[in-house]
């Protein structure tokens, strides 16, 4: 291709110089550090202290999206059953509050969890909520988002919203990629 | 002496007994074997799963609790599917389709099949005995964490499967787990 101003050239030079760096501005996402305590009581320090090589964090901002969490869980416990360094956590995020709204949503919690053995991987979090989906490069709270994180808070793989057919098998391949 | 004599002569029985003592497995492929073994058909302290399924018509395994909770032909179906899975994969063979969704590996059981699931089940973990048997050391090292999480996994599941027997009066304790 002929260029026939030196206008254009310019004009295509800033343009292939802003994406450039635009490109090598965009840092990979890494889970920040976050202490909290699961429904059973066991204090736990995300990322560095997950049970699995690998995990997979199910992170909601709404009871109401309980639903869309739940849809996850079968191919979660699948992936367990072939990588046994894989384990999933259920993530519901609030914000900041006193201890009394802590202790009062955590006990709800519990008592819509029934089965005890999955409290153990429920890790209910009280932190600044916009602050934190902006370090995970969340752009809003409509939707549930799934995360593939190693122990260093590595972000492998994500999605959002319910499973589908196609979200199932991306993970299966990132999963098994890892393993 | 002759204090030790009679000792020593007194000793002899402990001796030979302790010679007849099954031994403990000292090797890799001993352990695995050993668990393997222990969740399919030779009895430790808890039931193996042999024992388990067995002695049951199709209408009994398909019997569940309710409450979401599995029947005794989904728990069997679950453990054939995952253990003939990992079986297919350390044998470096085909996987069997499968959906990605864990559900579908207790759902799928079909009660008509109950006795053909028995079968198979026994036969997956008498191929996985085989396949630890003659694998070579250096792919035994490679998939012993995997192997010995297999049968922790079938221990987990022949506890739900001897609990929900029991829910259901459906259970010799005379068979163990009194």
């Amino acid at each position: 291709m002929r260029l026939r101003t030196p206008w254009f050239a310019l004009l295509l030079a800033v343009g292939v110089l802003t994406f450039g760096r635009a490109a090598q501005n965009q840092k990979p996402v890494t889970f920040p550090t976050i202490t909290s305590y699961a429904l059973d009581k066991q204090k736990i320090t995300l990322p560095g202290e997950m049970e699995g090589e690998i995990d997979l964090l199910i992170i909601s901002f709404e009871p109401e999206q309980q639903n869309d969490v739940n849809s996850w869980l079968p191919v979660a416990q699948a992936i367990q059953h072939t990588n046994f360094r894989f384990r999933y956590y259920e993530l519901p995020v609030n914000g900041k509050e006193n201890f009394v709204f802590r202790w009062w949503e955590t006990s709800s919690m519990r008592s819509d969890e029934t089965d005890p053995v999955m409290w153990h991987w429920i890790v209910p979090l009280f932190v600044d909520r916009q602050q934190f989906r902006k370090q995970l490069d969340i752009p809003n709270a409509k939707q549930v988002v799934a995360l593939l994180v190693d122990r260093q808070g590595h972000v492998l793989w994500r999605a959002s919203g319910v499973l589908t057919q196609d979200k199932r098998t991306s993970l299966l391949a990132a999963a098994a990629a890892q393993h | 002496m002759k204090r030790l004599a009679v000792l020593l002569l007194a000793a002899l029985p402990l001796a030979a007994g302790a010679q007849n003592q099954p031994k403990d497995p000292t090797t890799l492929r001993g352990v695995l074997l050993d668990e393997l073994r222990s969740t399919h058909n030779k009895a430790e302290w808890f039931v193996p799963v042999n024992t388990a399924v067995s002695g049951l018509t199709a209408e009994q395994a398909a019997w569940s609790p309710g409450q979401g909770n599995h029947s005794v032909g989904q728990l069997a179906y679950h453990l054939w599917f995952w253990d003939e899975q990992s079986l297919l994969k350390f044998k470096g063979e085909k996987a069997m389709p499968f959906s990605g969704n864990n559900d579908d590996t207790f759902n799928n059981f079909n009660p008509a099949q109950w006795d053909e699931l028995v079968k198979k089940l026994d036969a997956t973990m008498t191929e996985w005995e085989k396949a630890v048997e003659s694998a070579d050391d250096a792919k035994l090292a490679a998939n012993a964490a995997t192997i010995t999480r297999i049968s922790t996994h079938n221990a987990y599941h022949i506890g739900e499967i001897l609990y929900v027997r029991k829910l259901h009066g459906m259970w010799d304790p005379n068979k163990g787990v009194k």
